[in-house]
């Protein structure tokens, strides 16, 4: 910690920091255990206008897919939805597919599901849209931020998963479309294709040891993790996993090993800094956990797990203001997560603000409670 | 006479002996029925749900349908049902079924839940708390329960108390997800 305070530690921090945006700033993570190179989770629906049946796995088939994860609450999901109908035309007649899921709410009120009809109306999407009921989807690929994007080529790997819309994100997309259609020489384009892509064995394990942590079998789920390192020693995301489940077992310096032998493979993976971030946080070393947190946000500003505990440990150091801040934002990049809400909530409770505190842990509530 | 009753022994024996046996099958026969019926029951539930699932509201309240009449009392008949009504728009008459139902199985926590969710929906608190609290009575750490008596207490105006039993709603709901 000592070194990163000091100057020497300082300048060291900045030019990792110059490094990592140079060389990984298209890279960026929209879900908490895919990376770009790993498979997109199947999924089907209904497309919203239409009523015809949506197969994930037989558009992927034989088109570039785009899915996009939106809402009628998220300004920024209305604007790329705009902007995507606009490169859709462009490439008209091209086996480019983008599949618009609505995460609005985990059930929706009629009043909400009217809203969504209308803003599909009133845009005139040229694409699929479906209601992510129960945010199945939304949850099977850990969507972090609203809107998120995951482009996804034919052998069903994701090419390139962003969270949040810039018009960087505008421009890469255009940019895998075009390389997706041999318009572009690789070279000439975007960095998110020299991503590394794990064996397909250690992505099996890898995918196991997610749903083995997603049911709560964490020590099946390491030894999963075990085999995916013996098949492919490279595979930044299996160690970030191990961390995650260390963390949650509260096993704080295991977790923040992992953490930084996962930064050794991969030094762009936007998840794994913040997981170490969290992990430093939980043992109470705040300005070290602020410095990896940052480095997270310096390469995806829109990963809300980063800014909530970053907010978290502004809140350890009294900066109530900072703390809110951070968290506002988090809950406003990603009103579906009911942690961001409770946290905040306890911040406004803090600083003895009631009104906000019911509405924030109304909310909270309202997400694992969403009722019939 | 003595003879005359030893032979009504033996002929006693021999009814019972024929009669035993038979005894046994009926209990076993009896129980095989129960299992066919909750398996029944449990087919009849799932194709129900799907339906629902599916949109399919007419087919899943004729499955639904066909659990009461092989048991009357199925809360989770009573609840999909109740939920088929909610399809239709019509919260009033939600609530009549749901009170209803709880009458009948007043031991189904979700049906007192949904009941109270119905009661706040029709700004209804004091009901809702009321249906909140008899859950809470038998699972103290029911964070839904807690949460309805929270919004009840806020409908009805008690913010403070609101704060806190919303807190103690999410403390053991976020626990318990990180469990």
């Amino acid at each position: 910690m000592t070194f990163w305070c000091s100057r020497t530690g300082r300048w060291s921090l900045l030019i990792m920091l110059a490094l990592i945006c140079l060389f990984t700033a298209p890279a960026a993570a929209a879900f908490r255990h895919l990376t770009e190179g790993m498979d997109a989770p199947d999924f089907t629906g209904k497309d919203i206008t239409s009523g015809q049946k949506i197969e994930f796995s037989r558009l992927i088939k034989s088109n570039l897919v785009i899915v996009v994860f939106w809402s009628t609450w998220s300004p920024r999901s209305l604007q790329q939805l705009t902007d995507l109908k606009a490169v859709l035309a462009k490439y008209e007649g091209h086996p480019v597919k983008v599949v618009a899921v609505n995460v609005n709410a985990p059930k929706l009120t009629p009043a909400s599901r009217a809203l969504i009809e209308k803003t599909v109306v009133d845009l005139n999407l040229p694409f699929d849209v479906i209601i992510d009921d129960g945010l199945k989807i939304f949850y099977s690929y850990g969507v972090i931020a609203v809107p998120s994007t995951a482009v996804v080529d034919t052998s069903g790997a994701i090419r390139y998963g962003p969270s949040g819309y810039s018009l960087a994100t505008r421009d890469i997309i255009v940019d895998s479309i075009e390389m997706f259609l041999g318009l572009s020489q690789p070279d000439t384009v975007i960095t998110f294709f020299r991503r590394y892509r794990p064996t397909r064995r250690a992505t099996r394990y890898y995918n196991m040891a997610v749903n083995l942590k997603q049911r709560g079998m964490f020590e099946r789920a390491l030894s999963s993790l075990d085999s995916a390192q013996v098949s492919d020693a490279n595979f930044a995301a299996v160690h970030s996993l191990r961390g995650q489940i260390y963390l949650h077992l509260d096993k704080l310096p295991e977790a923040a090993e992992a953490f930084e032998a996962s930064i050794q493979l991969d030094s762009a993976s936007v998840p794994t800094w913040a997981g170490w971030g969290q992990a430093l946080l939980k043992s109470g070393q705040i300005e070290a956990a602020k410095e990896k947190l940052n480095m997270s946000l310096s390469i995806e500003d829109t990963y809300t797990p980063a800014l909530m505990d970053l907010g978290l440990c502004w809140a350890e150091t009294d900066s109530l203001d900072h703390a809110i801040e951070n968290l506002e934002r988090a809950a406003e990049l990603n009103q579906m997560d009911p942690q961001i809400h409770y946290y905040l909530g306890r911040l406004y409770q803090k600083a003895g603000d009631s009104a906000k505190t019911i509405q924030s842990y109304v909310k909270a509530l309202s997400i694992h409670y969403p009722g019939e | 006479m003595n003879r005359s009753v030893g032979i009504c022994i033996m002929f006693l024996a021999l009814l019972l002996a024929a009669a035993l046996p038979k005894n046994t099958n009926a209990q076993d026969a009896s129980a095989s029925d129960a299992r066919e019926i909750k398996k029944q029951v449990r087919k009849m539930l799932k194709s129900g749900t799907d339906f629902f699932d599916e949109g399919l509201v007419d087919s899943a309240t004729a499955q639904f349908q066909g659990v009461l009449a092989l048991d009357s009392v199925n809360p989770d008949a009573f609840y999909y049902l109740a939920r088929v009504t909610l399809t239709h728009g019509d919260s009033a008459a939600t609530l009549a079924d749901l009170k209803e139902a709880v009458v009948k199985a007043p031991r189904s926590f979700r049906l007192k839940r949904f009941l109270a969710r119905m009661h706040l929906a029709l700004n209804e608190p004091a009901e809702a708390q009321k249906l909140a609290e008899e859950v809470l009575m038998i699972r103290q750490r029911d964070g839904e329960a807690l949460y309805l008596k929270g919004c009840a207490l806020l409908m009805a105006g008690d913010s403070a108390q609101a704060v806190q039993i919303l807190g103690q709603a999410l403390e053991i709901t976020e626990a318990r997800g990180k469990k």
